[in-house]
């Protein structure tokens, strides 16, 4: 009955909360790297150690160790920084890093490069503008999403303030990324107690989002663990509560795959921090511990049955679940451009290609946004890798379009460009088996191209592309999903719903991109000339039976 | 304002000092302590983005950095940095991180007194949140002082009693640090704090024991700190 424990639980088990033996692996000078297990531990604390694929033939051929170096990624629920932490930011890419700021898929940023020394400096910079990266990875519950935007309007100011208590709650109690990061000593000896999660923590990772209807930026169907906002003649009084989503699978595996959440039931505002708890226990307790492949809440749900599931959570609510409210979603993009909040400030969503900040040639966003932060103004990272710039007065708005201008950003893309993302892949990530953010671009020129020509330039269609089957870019629910498999190729999946609520089927295996450009061009054109008003190209590929 | 007779509010000095006398060049020096939401809570009416200097001196209980991100959200702060002690000073002076126990004066200057020095540079003026009430050392002080490091101090609540602060904790619905419930009424850092015995003053509590109430940064910066600093260049 009781099958062994995978490796990942021995090492948690005998980590002493989290802390293994990373202060040690961080002090030898020998190598860049860490132990093996140390780099399941140091995902705890938001942090991949990785190296620079592209250089491991050369390296290779000179007898030379791979070329190290750290990922870190902070927790900043619902994404939202100050000017001066944004700076903060800009300064530790550019003395710590690789010079460039990623925006992930979960509102989050993700430092590249940083070599062993710089580690602890780094983080010790992340800490000094009250952020970290604490949970950012690991069996834990990771970045909170919430829809965005907190300035812009009051009930999205209360998704948020939900999204940070769930994020608080959550948070491991061990005192071990400060101790071995920052503070470099223990300050008492005794180990904490972890009410929530106990010693070994999650079977694997847990998501959280949080979504303001109509838009459903964060992908509720796509999580561990939802909620959908539901408003009441514009307050919002609760939340309908979504389970058991999750993006991951593995090639070759028929017992893994993408799965689309389903609504549990109601809770009130007050009680989503209760639910997160019950919801996180009932995983600590019943998800697979011997079998990482099958350990996310998806597949819990699956073997025990979603009605077991509800009954288990409300088992530990004080109050169960109510019956779920009506929502609507309307899509999972970004409202991009500019907005005009009732108190006269403005908000520019501003389009950021796969999320990368850098300074290129003459289009230097780094550079501008920079400049920016020297206004009175917050920025957000969206859930689409884009950033929006809030609070800014009418003043300060002129300076931002000319800044930008100056630096040769522009605000906005073409339909497509805006409603793709693509994960980060070759060549930091271990896991990916091809291209995908350096990739995507090039792509997504000639599918404009094709759009062009039968009138659909500025059709959105949601478009990712992921280098692994894990998923992190969301892929099985685009209505043009592209996952990595060997290189240059990639199982194209069609069909998936414009507002994130159905997966993707499966139409090609392995297609390089002419075979992605020999299907498509016919079901562009056919969507051309046979939609129906208003219909959306997923939809529109299903009902025509074209996958 | 400031030279009113009488007893202006804490508002108005606080307004006054933001605004005019030392604007752009002042600072709130905050222990997110048990009392320190009121004066954040008031900095936070007239401008979220006031610098605000946080002393993280790596002995800090887990539930006071806790409590700091919830006011800082609460709050919607912008301008808190934390402050850690330098590198060189700790592995100088405290490499095995007991130095509390053997010098306790040594380990307030290198963790408290050189790092807030630092981060002061440039302001003219600091705010802080003493009260005659809170103990025997502070029973004079004024809501304006030409302060400890040659900089101007302003205290606004220098005349608040218990009753005061309460009611404005009420009036806000402001949170309590977690560590009141349990019996802390002056919090410093974990290794030197206890709870105060029932009929002691409030920051008995902080380094009991020891002849000893005050960690160095509201004291004149004189001789003592010389020697530390001769451990910068290391």
């Amino acid at each position: 009955m009781t099958e062994k424990l995978s490796h990942n639980e021995a090492i948690k088990t005998n980590s002493r909360l989290l802390r293994g033996t990373l202060a040690e692996g961080l002090e030898a000078v020998a190598t860049g790297a860490i132990s093996e297990d140390d780099q399941q531990l140091i995902k705890f604390h938001g942090i991949y150690l990785q190296d620079d694929r592209d250089l491991r033939p050369e390296r290779a051929k000179r007898k030379l160790d791979k070329a190290y170096s750290f990922m870190a990624r902070l927790r900043v629920p619902g994404g939202v920084l100050s000017s001066a932490q944004y700076l903060a930011m800009d300064r530790l890419a550019d003395e710590r890093g690789n010079n460039t700021l990623r925006l992930t898929t979960r509102q989050s940023i993700q430092f590249h490069g940083v070599i062993k020394t710089n580690l602890r400096p780094a983080l010790r910079q992340i800490d000094s503008v009250l952020l970290d990266t604490i949970a950012a990875c690991g069996d834990v519950n990771r970045n909170v999403m919430c829809t965005p935007n907190e300035f812009a309007s009051p009930v999205h100011a209360q998704a948020l303030r939900t999204a940070e208590a769930i994020s608080t709650h959550l948070l491991p109690r061990s005192g071990a990324w400060r101790e071995i990061f920052i503070n470099d000593e223990q300050i008492t000896q005794a180990l904490e107690e972890e009410p929530i999660y106990g010693a070994t923590y999650l079977p694997r990772k847990f998501k959280i989002a949080i979504a303001v209807p109509p838009q459903n930026d964060v992908d509720v169907f796509a999580h561990d663990l939802c909620y959908i906002a539901i408003l009441e003649n514009n307050t919002l009084v609760g939340y309908n509560v979504v389970v058991g989503g999750g993006m991951g699978a593995t090639h070759g595996d028929a017992t893994t795959y993408p799965l689309v959440g389903s609504v549990i039931g109601f809770c009130s505002a007050d009680d989503a921090v209760a639910v997160a708890q019950a919801v996180v226990t009932t995983q600590r307790d019943f998800g697979n511990r011997s079998n990482r492949r099958r350990a996310r809440l998806k597949y819990t749900i699956e073997d025990r049955g979603l009605e077991w599931f509800r009954n288990e959570v409300n088992a530990r609510l004080a109050k169960p679940l109510a019956p779920a409210r009506e929502y609507h979603f309307t899509g999972n993009g970004d409202a991009m451009g500019w907005h005009t909040s009732p108190d006269g400030l403005h908000h520019l969503t501003l389009f950021i290609e796969n999320g990368r900040v850098a300074d290129v040639g003459n289009w230097r966003l780094k550079s501008a946004l920079k400049a920016i932060a020297a206004q009175d103004v917050s920025f957000i990272i969206t859930p689409n890798q884009n950033i929006i710039i809030a609070r800014a007065s009418t003043a300060a708005r002129e300076i931002i379009e000319a800044t930008l201008a100056s630096h040769g950003v522009a605000l906005r893309a073409s339909a497509l460009r805006e409603a793709a993302m693509a994960c980060v892949a070759l060549p930091t990530c271990a896991l990916a088996l091809t291209e995908s953010e350096r990739y995507l671009p090039s792509l997504v020129t000639r599918l404009d191209s094709m759009l062009g020509e039968h009138g659909l330039a500025e059709q959105p269609i949601t478009l990712r592309m992921t280098g692994c089957p894990n998923g992190c870019a969301r892929p099985y629910i685009a209505e043009i999903g592209l996952v990595g498999r060997n290189p240059g190729k990639y199982n194209l999946h069609l069909g998936g719903a414009h507002d994130g609520s159905r997966i993707a089927k499966l139409h090609r295996e392995d297609a390089d991109e002419a075979t992605i450009l020999g299907i498509l061009a016919p079901m562009f054109a056919d969507y051309a000339k046979h939609r129906q008003p208003a219909e959306r190209f997923g939809d529109f590929v299903l009902r025509h039976g074209l996958v | 304002m400031l030279d009113t007779i009488g007893s202006p509010t804490a508002e108005a000095v606080l307004e006054d000092a933001l605004r005019r006398q030392f604007k752009g060049k002042i600072a709130l020096v905050s222990s997110f302590g048990t009392e320190s939401a009121i004066l954040l809570h008031m900095i936070a009416q007239i401008d979220q983005a006031t610098p605000v200097i946080f002393l993280e001196t790596g002995k800090l209980f887990p539930e006071t950095l806790a409590y700091r991100d919830t006011l800082v959200a609460r709050l919607g702060l912008t301008g808190v940095r934390s402050i850690r002690p330098s590198g060189a000073q700790l592995a100088a002076w405290d490499p095995d991180g007991r130095l509390w126990q053997r010098d306790v004066d040594l380990c307030c200057a290198i963790r408290k007194t050189n790092p807030l020095d630092g981060a002061l540079e440039g302001f003219e003026a600091w705010i802080t949140g003493r009260k005659r009430s809170q103990s025997g050392t502070r029973a004079t002080i004024e809501m304006l002082e030409s302060g400890p490091d040659g900089r101007m101090t302003v205290n606004p609540l220098a005349f608040w009693d218990d009753a005061q602060i309460e009611a404005y904790f009420t009036a806000h619905e402001l949170p309590h640090h977690p560590l009141e419930a349990e019996g802390y009424t002056s919090i410093g850092c974990a290794t030197c704090t206890l709870k105060p015995r029932p009929g002691e003053d409030k920051r008995s509590g902080r380094w009991a024991g020891l002849d000893k109430t005050e960690c160095g940064i509201h004291m004149p910066r004189t001789q003592g700190s010389g020697l530390v600093f001769a451990g910068n260049g290391i």
